[in-house]
């Protein structure tokens, strides 16, 4: 009885003292084009933001697009992201994803949803080269990308369609490995990178080897190289970009886990899943406050080729227009 | 049969996890709930101080001055202490104030903008810096840090740095190696500490006095300066005064860097390190002198081994008079002759086979100190009968005549072939450290300043908790207070010097011990010469006023009524009792004044620029007192008839608190490089300089008056009642590895948060993992009433892989017809807890604790998590440790610790797919109730040296062999589901804490977690010797300090119940397993009766010996390491994956329970851990 009346009491009002702006900070620049490629040190940065892609179809393995039977397909990312300059050369981030996916089968009479967290990414960037007044930065990026979502079916049987619950992770994890640079020449700004994506293998639930009638199989999606190139201009508080993206992937594979560290010398190689994708991303920024801004944007596949991994839109996306918005809050 | 046995590991590993402790504020044990806070805002600072709600209250705290005063001085700071490093903090800091206690206090933590320090300054502070305001002292000591801290960081102040570490186990822990890396800013010490004493003497509020150079000359002129490596890393240094010579010597290179390179070097070293991470830190000297930092230090030394041997050849030209250290027999380093002196300085002086000059120095060092290190006050009683000195917070009496100390008679009795060490009645009665102490004129019997807990120590009474370290402090405060206790009459002994020593057992008490009442927060008690009054020192706000009191508690009189932060430094009764001669330290001036017992009224005998203190009235009527008049602290005397000042001692150290003895022979303590040491004078070897024209005894009254009148004002600085401001949130970002099988390696990142406001009442962390296993866990910590309140969540989730094996036709030995499948699986547990708890004393704690906890899981086909089952329990947990927390030796020795623990639980089984039932042992088991018991023991034993032992033993005491005993045991009431039941196996401490290298690991022969069973009885014994103390070798960033070695085994079991094995008394459920019909017809195991049919064994075994490396790392980070191996002697059989193969035998076994098939073999665990701790 006591307990109760005495956190009553002690909670008076905090103060915000704790939060005061320190004096170690990193300037930041209000003109997107003059930020570097990492954010300064002393700063967090909470993205909240949200992706809508309707899809009708899907790109054939032929890089043909095709439409779906009477099927629509809704999947929407909400996601929270984390930067923290910890450094003044470097930064961690984080990428906490949620979906909520909706999978209409008009014509079977379906209508399957599901709503969970995804696969989870972080990483690690380093400048090596900075320069201001001009802004020239050059980093490197080191990232991860954890199956953290669900990866269970929970039923094998009838196909996407009559699943119970959609899978919302590969199952595997990956390695990203980038280099990066910014270049600005007064009001625009270009930047570009390369990064190599390694795909780690890993029995996942979602995976049926059949071969060897394993309750669950080991998979691996084939890694993948991607390249991007951004210019950006500058109008008052506002930037407006356009993002290129050319991405190759290599076959996925399958099977069984051998021995030892790295058990994939019994995965089996799934021909005819590598292809190429050319993805146009426009976007806009706009500078509130130095503690707010908000980003538009879309991602437009342009091209692609199907990797038949339906639904794991991370590594075998569906064809339609992606919708983001996210507001950066910044301390 | 498919059985998801495998999720009792997390859930083990997890409920290890959540078993909080009880948070001690930074400072206090206590929480204080009798306080207000207020706080005092200023441009730049907050300034927080404690103020009791009741004006009545016993102990009546409000440090309002001391907080007024904290808001100038820190104002007046900031812009000097800015300048320095050019950075001038935009966010407020916050000084929080405390006077809860008696002792002395400082820190920062600058990330947090937060500083903490005591209005006390404590009894030696003054001694060790010399005459400065405490305040001044301590605050611009602390900002500094705060600046400089701050200005040099590389990283964010959001983080301490980032946390790097895995932990690979192969199969189920044959080998479990871990390893851990914090990296963050690497500055060595000197620079902290000494650097924060130089900016503020740069500043303008410190400065060299003699204080200091004494502590640095006799370290020079011992040989005992830090080393060029030793001087860099603040972990587990801990010879005498190490501590005081990093700031010393730190201060003293910078001002040596000043002359030769600038003011501003110092900070440009600093500065460096801001541009950018630097591995060694070191190299950022020489980018800013040109010289390296090795060659630094050597010119450094090279230039105070110069400055200070001119400075002894000066004193010993004018004739060096340093008495003799008050010890009854002539020690290894004062050698007579050529074979004495190879003793003491062969290098292989105290051990075989480890060898080398380094370690015998150290050994030199450590028998210099063992004579004494903290002795105070040493003094004869009136009658000549008594000697008596406070010895580290102990006052030694001896009854002993003069004539027998060497350092009066000049004769070693031991060279006459006497041994006088135990000869007479001797006693050690416990005082508050440093502090002064008296005799009581005409009576066997002392005034002592003891503490409010001293009836623990002192009385009869006492008896229970003396013995138990069991005592009931309910309103947190133990403050100082004067105690009467009559000096024992015990036996009389033999007078005769010859005596060959008579052994005495430690005192139980001290009848007629008693406290002197209205004493609190007393200090430096002096008896009347009548015997009737003390008068002494009393504590309030920072500030010390004049008292006398009877000794019954009757007739308390305030002499003095300072509020200002006035200091005195003893007084003394003249002898014929109508005078006091007091050493008040006000407004920078330390003299000595004459004081009116019965008016207060007071005449300064001096007013000049030395410090003057110590004063003792002798019965000749002259003044002893001490003095830094020639740069280095002296005894002189001042006979108030001729008004003649005359110096007794010359000494090279620095000699404080004098007295004589009947005889007329000087007792001082002299400050040496090993210590505070008990000196004595033979009165014909007094030096008797004439000084008197050094001192200015020609006193102006009326600058006297002024100064005494002269009050600050500080009205300007309001209170306003405490808003609860917080910390600014910081975290480690922590990146780790870890695998759940051979081929499921896990990456987690996430980070460690927390947050808090600043007089600790209310706290909170959160610590977060993501990965493809996760874990998240949150805390809030209530500590602003009696008992602090803890509410802790954690929710985890795994994926595991893993194999199971088919076998078609059930039998084992057919293997053509068995198939592996790999598998893939998904746990969940969430907890959440509350826990009470409340420390009656340092070591003895209790809490009560609720909690509750689910667990499930999830396969390929399971749309859902599937609970599996809920379990909540309530009970009591008791601790009790004299092992220090904060003791962090590789090679802990005489401590002991105890946890008992009680608790009632409930459980109900929920998996819908098993019926929401279990079996275990033989038993349906749905919702059920238990109680449990659960106790540990430890016992740390140093090997003993007694002298009748055989020498071998006696060597093994003098080495630091320590022998730990461990016991471990445990029942739970009934059969319950193989989550309640206790675990066992070897653990590493990458998950499971430094606790875990203890020797009673749970069987580190043993898999990780393989042992279970409803009672539990353990014994583990571990002989431990240290291979290499001192190890003091800095390769790279890391710093190696100790090698210890481990030899330990450990014998028990887990034993559980057992299905009946009469077919008619059970049937097989849908897995094969054995369900009884009846409850009765499950039976219990009777420990070290039965044999426990889980694991298959009687008696469990296991022998093993571990290598601790004790380590630090960028100069401020541990970096403790291990490598242990253990055997198990014995097979064992239990659930799951029982050889760690990562695949589960599935195939029913011979016995027909729910245990696996498999069976583990007699084998080697392996366990490392580079930098994990232990």
């Amino acid at each position: 009885m006591l307990l109760l009346p005495a956190l009553i009491s002690s909670f008076a009002p905090a103060e915000a003292a704790g939060f005061e702006v320190k004096t170690m900070r990193a300037p930041l620049s209000a003109s997107e084009v003059e930020r570097s490629l990492i954010i300064g040190r002393g700063w967090l940065e909470f993205g909240l933001g949200a992706d809508v892609k309707f899809a009708n179809g899907y790109w054939d393995q032929n890089g043909k697009a095709q439409d779906f039977e009477g099927a629509r397909w809704l999947y929407t990312t909400e996601r929270i992201g984390i930067r923290y300059g910890i450094t003044r050369r470097s930064e961690f981030y984080w990428q906490v994803p949620f979906h909520y996916v909706q999978l209409t089968n008009e014509k079977l009479g379906t209508n399957t949803s599901d709503f969970g967290l995804g696969d989870m990414h972080f990483g690690y960037r380093f400048e090596w080269f900075r320069k201001d007044a001009p802004l020239t930065s050059v980093v490197t990026e080191l990232e991860m990308k954890v199956p953290s979502g669900s990866e269970a079916p929970a039923s094998y049987i009838g196909g996407p369609n009559t699943v119970e619950s959609i899978v919302l992770s590969t199952g595997q994890p990956d390695l990203y490995i980038g280099l990066k640079a910014k270049q600005q020449l007064g009001p625009v700004a270009i930047s570009g990178g390369a990064t190599y994506i390694h795909r780690f293998s890993a029995v996942t639930q979602f995976t049926v080897e059949v071969e060897e009638y394993q309750f669950a199989g080991r998979f691996r999606p084939g890694d993948e190289v991607r390249v991007n190139l951004e210019p950006m201009v500058q109008l008052g508080p506002v930037a407006i970009s356009a993002e290129g993206v050319f991405g190759y992937r290599l076959n996925a594979a399958m099977g069984t886990t051998s021995k030892g560290i790295i058990p994939d010398a019994n995965l089996d190689p799934i021909l005819g899943t590598n292809g190429w994708y050319l993805d146009v991303n426009p976007g806009i920024v706009a500078h509130i406050t130095r503690g707010f801004d908000v980003d538009l944007g879309a991602s437009i596949p342009i091209r692609g080729e199907d990797l038949a991994f339906w639904p794991l839109e991370e590594i075998s996306p569906t064809r339609g227009i992606t919708g983001s918005a996210t507001l950066e809050l910044r301390y | 049969m498919l059985r998801s046995r495998s999720v009792v590991a997390t859930l083990a590993l997890t409920s290890a996890l959540w078993s909080g402790a009880a948070e001690a504020k930074n400072v206090f044990l206590y929480n204080h709930p009798d306080l207000d806070w207020y706080s005092i805002e200023t441009e730049h600072f907050v300034v927080h101080y404690p103020q009791s709600r009741k004006a009545d209250s016993p102990h009546y705290v409000s440090a309002e001055w001391t907080a007024k005063k904290s808001a100038k001085i820190a104002e007046e700071m900031y812009p000097r202490m800015s300048a320095e490093f050019n950075y001038y903090i935009k966010e407020k800091v916050h000084i929080v104030i405390v006077d809860q206690g008696d002792e002395l206090t400082g820190f920062t933590v600058p990330q947090w903008d937060w500083i903490e320090i005591s209005a006390n300054p404590g009894v030696d502070f003054y001694r060790q810096r010399g005459r400065m305001d405490w305040l001044p002292d301590v605050l611009v000591h602390e900002y500094a840090h705060v600046v400089s801290l701050k200005a040099q960081a590389s990283h964010a102040e959001g983080a301490f740095g980032t946390l790097i570490g895995g932990l690979y186990q192969d199969g189920i822990s044959n080998t479990a190696t871990g390893a851990e890396l914090l990296i963050g800013e690497t500055d060595p010490q000197f620079w902290v500490e000494g650097g924060a004493e130089y900016w503020s003497d740069n500043a303008g509020y410190n400065w060299w006095t003699p204080s200091r150079d004494m502590h640095i000359r006799t370290t020079v002129l011992s040989d005992r300066i830090l080393n060029y490596t030793e001087w860099q890393t603040q972990v587990q240094q801990t010879d005498w005064g190490d501590g005081e010579r990093w700031y010393q010597e730190g201060y003293s290179f910078a001002l040596y860097l000043r002359q030769r390179f600038g003011a501003d070097t110092y900070a440009k070293f600093g500065l460096r390190q801001a541009k950018a991470w630097q591995f060694n830190w070191l190299h950022g000297v020489e980018e800013v002198t040109g010289v390296k930092a090795e060659d630094l230090y050597n010119d450094w030394v090279a230039y105070v081994t110069d400055k200070y041997n001119k400075q002894y050849e000066a004193v010993k030209a004018e004739g060096e008079v340093n008495g003799r250290e008050m010890l009854l027999t002539r020690p290894d380093w004062e050698y007579a002759d050529p074979a004495g002196r190879d003793k003491w300085l062969d290098p292989r002086r105290t051990r075989k086979g480890i060898t080398g000059d380094d370690m015998a120095r150290m050994d030199r060092e450590r028998a210099q100190d063992r004579t004494g290190t903290w002795s105070m006050g040493s003094r004869y009683s009136d009658d000549g009968k008594w000697y008596g000195s406070n010895n580290r917070a102990v006052v030694s009496l001896r009854q002993l005549p003069e004539e027998a100390w060497p350092a009066f008679s000049g004769v070693n009795q031991g060279d006459l072939g006497n041994s006088v060490q135990d000869a007479y009645n001797s006693y050690g009665i416990p005082n508050v450290f440093m502090a002064a102490w008296d005799f009581i004129p005409k009576q066997d019997a002392v005034v002592i300043v003891g503490s409010e807990s001293y009836a623990t120590a002192l009385t009869e009474k006492g008896a229970f908790s003396r013995h138990t370290g069991i005592t009931l402090e309910t309103d947190g405060y133990d403050w100082n207070e004067l105690w009467v206790v009559p000096i024992p009459q015990d036996e009389e002994k033999d007078k005769n010097l010859k005596f060959q020593g008579i052994k005495h057992k430690p005192r139980e008490a001290y009848h007629g011990a008693r406290p002197i009442p209205n004493t609190k927060r007393a200090s430096e008690p002096s008896v009347s010469p009548d015997g009737k009054k003390v008068a002494y020192l009393e504590y309030g706000d920072g500030t010390l006023n004049v008292v006398t009191i009877n000794l019954d508690g009757s007739d308390k009189k305030h002499l003095t009524n300072f509020e200002d932060g006035t200091w005195i430094q003893r007084l003394d009764w003249s002898p014929d009792g109508s005078k006091l001669v007091v050493a008040i330290f006000r407004n920078f001036q330390q003299d000595l004044y004459l004081m009116d017992p019965s008016t207060g009224d007071v005449h300064a005998l001096m007013w000049d620029r030395w410090e003057d203190m110590d004063p003792y009235w002798a019965k000749d009527g002259k003044i002893y007192f001490s003095s830094d008049r020639s740069g280095i602290f002296n005894v002189y005397r001042y006979d108030l008839e001729n008004k003649k000042i005359e110096q007794i001692t010359n000494v090279i150290g620095g000699a404080h608190a004098p007295s004589l003895t009947p005889e007329g022979n000087l007792l001082f303590n002299n400050y040496t490089a090993f210590g505070w040491k008990n000196y004595g004078l033979s009165r014909g070897d007094f030096f008797l300089k004439d000084v008197t024209s050094s001192f200015n005894l020609a006193v102006d009254p009326a600058v006297v008056k002024q100064s005494w009148e002269f009050r600050e004002d500080l009205s300007a600085f309001k209170p306003e009642k405490y808003k609860g401001d917080i910390f600014a949130p910081t975290g480690i970002p922590i990146i780790r590895m870890s695998n759940d099988s051979l081929d499921d390696v896990s990456i987690q990142a996430g980070a460690q948060v927390s947050v808090s406001d600043y007089t600790e009442d209310h706290s909170v962390f959160f610590y977060g993992m993501a990965g493809s296993d996760m874990l998240f866990a949150g805390g809030y910590t209530y500590a602003g009433w009696y008992p602090t309140f803890n509410i802790f969540g954690y929710h985890g989730e795994n994926k595991i892989n893993g194999g199971y094996l088919l076998d078609d036709d059930g039998n084992p030995d057919t293997t053509a017809d068995q198939a592996n499948f790999q598998i893939r699986n998904q746990q969940y547990v969430n907890v959440g807890s509350l826990d009470v708890s409340y420390p009656w004393n340092d070591r003895f704690n209790t809490s009560l604790y609720w909690s509750g906890l689910e667990y499930g899981f999830k396969g390929g086909s399971d749309s859902r998590y599937q609970r599996y089952m809920v379990n909540t329990e309530a009970g009591l947990r008791v601790n009790f440790t004299n092992i220090a927390f904060a003791s962090r030796s590789s090679n802990p020795r005489g401590g002991r610790n105890v946890d008992l623990a009680l608790a009632h639980g409930f459980t109900d089984i929920v998996y819908e797919p098993y019926g929401g039932h279990s079996v275990d042992d033989g038993q349906l088991l749905d919702n059920y109730h238990y109680n449990k018991i659960e106790a540990r023991w430890t016992e740390q034993i140093p090997m003993p040296t007694w002298d009748w032992l055989p020498q071998f033993i006696k060597a093994a005491g003098d080495r630091r062999h320590t022998i730990q005993l461990d016991f471990y045991g445990g029942a739970v009431d009934r059969n319950v589901d193989s989550n309640d039941e206790f675990r066992g196996g070897g653990q590493h401490p990458y998950y499971q804490g430094s606790d875990s290298l203890r020797p009673n690991t749970l069987f580190a022969g043993y898999p990780f977690y393989s042992l279970s069973g409803e009672t539990m009885g353990i014994l583990s014994v571990a002989y431990r010797f240290p291979i290499r103390r001192q190890l003091n070798r800095k390769i790279g960033p890391f710093y190696f300090y100790d090698v210890t070695a481990q030899v330990m085994g450990t014998a028990g079991n887990f034993w559980s119940y057992r299905a009946p094995e009469d077919e008619s008394d059970y049937y097989r459920n849908a897995f094969g397993d054995r369900v009884a019909y009846r409850e009765q017809d499950v039976r219990r195991e009777i420990p070290f009766m039965d044999y426990a049919y889980k694991n298959g064994n009687s008696m469990l075994y296991d022998a093993g010996a571990e290598l601790r490396v004790g380590a630090a790392i960028f100069n401020n980070f541990s970096w403790d390491s291990f490598f242990r191996v253990a055997y198990g002697f014995n097979r064992i059989r239990g659930y799951g994956d029982v050889n760690g193969d990562d695949i589960q035998d599935t195939t029913d076994n011979a016995i027909g329970d729910e245990l696996s098939n498999e069976t583990e073999a007699p084998g080697f665990r392996f366990y490392i851990g580079l930098g994990t701790g232990w």
